[in-house]
């Protein structure tokens, strides 16, 4: 057995009136990735800053942290000198820590973005960060910290912000980096984060203290069969465009976020919108519900025409249509108490019921989404961020709706708040017998909670199954990306997504799909039917690939 | 744990209001001042009581033009943002290029060639301070406009009539004071710099400028102390308190 | 950069052209000729430049160093210098301590570096209060510009490249983009400096002719002026590009 490169013993910092972490214990040998999990606030960052040297000022530190060799902690929002180009910043840590002159550290820098699948990696060292894109942003900030070979990394939170497929591929890539040169790797990052995916070692931050990490044991499952009947929301050929202003010819430039989209959803039925962010799928709920306007196509509500409704109509629909937002806390207006909030929702949206009964509604509604009546008397700041959940559940649940539209209802939670908040919104469903259309980037979440998915891909579906089809059998490639990056195994899409504003030619995912061929790049393809209900849109769906990157 | 009742978004605002300590000596200065300058008759003579009384010229003109500039200004701004990209981008396009010119000479020459007016003063004097006003006004409205709680009221079936008046012009309100409020020690400046070089405020109106031209005339160090002291601690208080009230405007959510 | 430059003063040649065009109406418009009210601005203009562009630059960098300090080593002497600069900035217009030593000056033989003090007071206390805050506890993990100043240091990058190579630019950057306000400030200044301290500059041309009734050359000073404002701003914008290339794009 090696002797570990990091070693914390009896760790505990404290800032005389809290204890942040308590007593921790833990070594990281050569070549072993640890992940560190915790909720926000779990004291994660400040664990890490700890462990690099970097301790936070004001904060007491008992204990003893053991390192051999070259400690880098790679912060938490991945950030770079914006003044200096990427090559510079190369050549500045290498020089620092290797002693190389410029032509190495320019040769090393290149491989070790190469080692990370940047592409054309020598002409990127000419540029400034504000030019790069967030995932080649990240991956820079990941080669700067590889190139300087240390034999401890400590990555706080990498990637983020990025998308499950991408960050799933890069954090996989990093922790090959650290099996190949045997150096320890610790990352952090919340439990829904992935980073538990290529870690040798899981451990669990909680209040302050370290345990083994086990996965959630409730998790929120729906295990109903989805109910037949006719849909009662219909969306026949939807496409939302946001004008770009004009060429230099006159002509009207538009980016189109949402392709010609069609789907049913009958009553009780969940609707699952599976999408990478750019997908469309938060665009597409708005649309739904008229919050975005649509440049063409039809949403229908009861078989009645929500485009053109005049507002006394759609303000009836909107009793029956409402929405979670994927930041419950800033949805809620800051200035006024909750209790008004919903009081002002109650009257515009249910004008029959009595200003005198609408107290007797409301405290049902919370007791139902389990929330203490003095609740109402405060004001959005003062929630956590699950009550926030609870209360933006409460408000769309006073009018009485009959079908939610939750767009990432659960972003804002993490672990066990996570599971409970959507426990709780899979039961009151099925007490309530809502429909519910949830959009998500989380494929996991997605498939677990939902009866039918749609596999949404610059505005337009690519694939559409059952979930438990899709999960035992997706056919796109992009599909199956989604499913193994919310897995935690390593997605088979190379490369970054095309920027919305230059799409590709032909199909969407060409440019990063492992299968794509030739042709195509020539046409989009169409929904085939691959079995009952199960629609694909790739030319190349029955090419039983392996997927491999 | 504090009681909910004073967890207001207004409560909350004025803490963080009072947390700013220079914003808290400037009030404490501006409440000095205008208690001392009402009372300077009551002083008698001598310069220092002189240069308080002429405080009043000063300060009350520095009011109506300031509230008049930030008035124009906050007005600027939102019917930018309330006619349409195009109207948007030449108003704000305007503001911008005007806030980088000296347009405190103007005022100079507006009272050089037209005469010593206090309706003049008092609008070339605005006209200063507007642009700038405008521009943060912009800022504020548009920030506010992409926040999600107007999505949820929209949602909430609210009109667009309600939606403006319970949750844009509530939350507004408080980061336009903000803005309008740097118009006032704008305004103090502006004036004061005009009656400096005898281009300011009519002979009758006494003013702190005034005094510091007749002592600079005078070649006179012991009667330059009191107004260039006034003057400073009031340019000094009007901005701190502006840092204070964008304090109190940003710290929302 | 060069282009960028360029461009940055290309795009003050329409204004400088429109205040030129003004002036020469307005003298036209008055009774003089054009080149006659214009001949007198261009003699005037070089003491003004010379007023202005030291104290701008004097003041702008002492005031950037200090409020630096005070936002890197706010316990050191150099860093209270600076927060008490950059506090007390709002109480030291231009104007107002030109007012002061104009009634302090005894004999001519500092005027010129009186006048200097009095104009770069207010750049100074602008700079110190901008690059402080810029910079406020940044190597502590403040998220300054996104925490880039922290993680050079997880970098492991010595503390002396980090404050030299990151956090400097960085605390420079805003002060160069913010000199908008203390151009303004010292062209105005200038003119009462000019003014209290009878020097012969654009500033005090237009203040006699415009006390005289000669409109006509008095336009002519103040487009002189505004042209040189916008010329300033050119010069300011270039340096903030140069401190932080994604204003360059900009």
């Amino acid at each position: 057995m090696s002797t570990p490169l990091l070693e914390a013993e009896a760790l505990s910092i404290h800032t005389g009136r809290d204890i942040l972490l308590d007593r921790l214990s833990f070594a990281v040998n050569p070549a072993e990735v640890l992940s560190i999990t915790g909720a926000a606030g779990s004291g994660k960052t400040l664990l890490l800053r700890t462990l690099a040297g970097l301790p936070a000022p004001g904060a007491w530190i008992e204990g003893e942290v053991r390192a051999q060799g070259r400690r880098l902690l790679v912060t938490q929002d991945g950030a770079l000198t914006p003044h200096l180009t990427l090559g510079a910043q190369f050549a500045e840590l290498l020089a620092h820590h290797l002693g190389l002159d410029e032509r190495a550290a320019r040769q090393r820098a290149v491989a070790a973005l190469e080692h990370l699948h940047v592409s054309a990696a020598a002409r990127r060292l000419a540029l400034y960060p504000h030019e790069l894109s967030e995932p080649m942003r990240w991956r820079a900030v990941l080669a700067l910290a590889l190139a300087a070979e240390p034999t401890v990394l400590l990555a706080d939170a990498p990637a983020a912000s990025l998308d499950p497929t991408l960050r799933a591929r890069l954090l996989d890539e990093l922790a090959g980096w650290a099996r190949e040169t045997g150096a320890a790797l610790v990352l952090s990052g919340r439990p829904e984060d992935g980073v538990t995916g290529p870690a040798t070692r899981a451990l669990n931050l909680d209040r302050g203290r370290l345990t083994e990490s086990t996965p959630p044991t409730e998790t929120a499952v729906n295990g109903e069969a989805p109910p037949p009947g006719p849909p009662i929301l219909s969306v026949r050929e939807l496409r939302v465009a946001f004008p770009l202003g004009r060429t230099w010819r006159g002509e009207d430039r538009w980016l189109t976020v949402v392709d010609g989209l069609s789907f049913g959803l009958a009553e009780g039925e969940i609707l699952t919108l599976l999408g990478e962010s750019g997908s469309g799928k938060s665009v597409l709920a708005r649309a739904v519900l008229r919050l975005v306007p649509p440049a063409g196509g039809q949403v229908a509500w009861m078989a009645r025409d929500l485009a053109t409704a005049p507002p006394e109509a759609m303000r009836r629909a909107r009793r029956d249509l409402q929405m979670l937002f994927p930041d419950p806390a800033a949805a809620l207006d800051p200035g006024q108490t909750i209790g008004a909030q919903f009081d002002e929702t109650l009257e515009a949206l249910r004008p029959d019921i009595p200003a005198a009964g609408r107290a007797r509604v409301i405290g049902d509604t919370l007791r139902e989404v389990g929330l203490p009546d003095s609740v109402l008397t405060r004001f959005p700041a003062t929630l956590a961020p699950l009550e926030a959940a609870r209360a933006g559940l409460a408000r769309a649940l006073l009018p009485g709706p009959r079908l939610l539209v939750c767009d990432e209802p659960a972003a804002t939670l993490s672990g066990v708040e996570r599971e409970t908040f959507l426990t709780l919104l899979l039961e009151l469903r099925r007490t309530r017998r809502l429909s519910l259309l949830h959009a998500t980037q989380d494929a996991d979440t997605g498939l677990r909670l939902g009866h039918r998915a749609l596999v949404l891909l610059s505005g337009r579906v690519v694939e559409e199954a059952d979930c438990a089809t899709l999960a035992a059998d997706a056919r796109h490639p992009y599909s199956r990306a989604l499913i193994a990056a919310a897995e935690a195994r390593r997605p088979a899409l190379h490369g970054d997504p095309p920027s919305a504003l230059r799409p590709p030619s032909g199909c969407p995912l060409r440019l990063r799909c492992p299968r794509a061929r030739d042709y195509c790049a020539q046409a989009i393809p169409p929904l085939d039917e691959v079995s009952p209900g199960h629609r694909v849109a790739c030319h190349y769906w029955d090419t039983n690939g392996s997927d491999a990157a | 744990m504090r009681s909910p009742a004073t967890d207001t978004p207004w409560h909350m605002a004025s803490r963080r209001l009072t947390a700013h300590r220079p914003a808290v000596a400037g009030l404490a200065v501006l409440a000095a001042l205008a208690l001392a300058v009402p009372a300077a008759p009551l002083l008698g003579g001598g310069v220092v009581a002189d240069a308080l009384s002429a405080g009043q010229g000063s300060l009350a003109f520095a009011l109506l033009a300031g509230l008049i500039g930030g008035g124009a200004g906050v007005v600027w701004g939102t019917l930018a943002v309330a006619l349409g990209q195009r109207a948007e981008r030449a108003m704000m396009s305007l503001a911008n290029r005007l806030m980088g010119l000296p347009l405190v000479l103007g005022v100079l020459l507006a009272s050089g060639l037209a005469g010593r007016g206090l309706g003049l003063l008092a609008g070339m004097v605005a006209l200063t301070a507007a642009p700038a006003v405008a521009v943060l006004t912009q800022g504020e409205l548009r920030s506010l406009l992409r926040r999600e709680f107007l999505t949820a009221a929209q949602a909430s079936g609210l009109s667009g009539r309600a939606i403006l008046r319970r949750h844009i012009a509530p939350n507004a309100a408080l980061p336009l004071a903000a803005a309008a409020w740097t118009a006032l020690p704008r305004a103090l400046a502006a004036e004061s710099f005009a009656s400096l070089l005898g281009l300011g405020l009519p002979d009758g109106v006494p003013s702190w400028g005034g005094q510091l031209a007749t002592a600079v005339r005078l070649g006179d160090p012991l009667a330059v102390a009191p107004p260039a002291l006034l003057l400073a601690l009031s340019l000094w208080s009007l901005c701190a308190i502006g840092d204070g009230l964008r304090a109190a405007a940003g710290g929302r959510p | 950069m060069l282009s960028f430059t360029a461009r940055r003063f290309t795009a003050a040649v329409p204004a400088l052209a429109l205040f030129a065009l003004l002036a020469a109406v307005a003298a036209e418009a008055t009774g003089h000729g054009w080149a006659e009210a214009l001949g007198a601005m261009v003699e005037a203009l070089p003491l003004t430049v010379a007023l202005t562009v030291p104290a701008l630059a004097m003041g702008t960098g002492i005031g950037a160093l200090l409020g630096l300090s005070a936002g890197l080593r706010p316990r050191s002497l150099a860093g209270w210098a600076g927060m008490l600069l950059g506090g007390i900035g709002p109480a030291v217009p231009a104007f107002l301590l030109a007012a002061v030593f104009a009634a302090l000056m005894t004999d001519r033989s500092f005027t010129l570096v009186l006048a200097w003090t009095a104009l770069a007071v207010a750049p100074a206390a602008q700079a110190a209060r901008v690059a402080r805050q810029a910079l406020d506890g940044a190597l502590d993990g403040n998220m300054i510009d996104g925490g880039a100043i922290f993680a050079a240091r997880g970098r492991g990058l010595s503390n002396k490249a980090v404050l030299w190579h990151h956090a400097v630019p960085l605390g420079l950057a805003p002060v160069a983009g913010g000199l908008r306000s203390p151009v303004i400030t010292v062209v105005a200044g200038a003119v009462a400096v000019e003014g209290l301290f009878a020097l012969p500059g654009a500033g005090r041309l237009f203040l006699e002719t415009m006390r005289a009734g000669d409109a006509g050359t008095a336009v002519a000073a103040l487009a002189g002026l505004c042209g040189l404002t916008v010329l300033l701003n050119a010069a300011g914008a270039v340096l903030h590009g140069w401190f932080d290339p994604r204003f360059r794009t900009a």
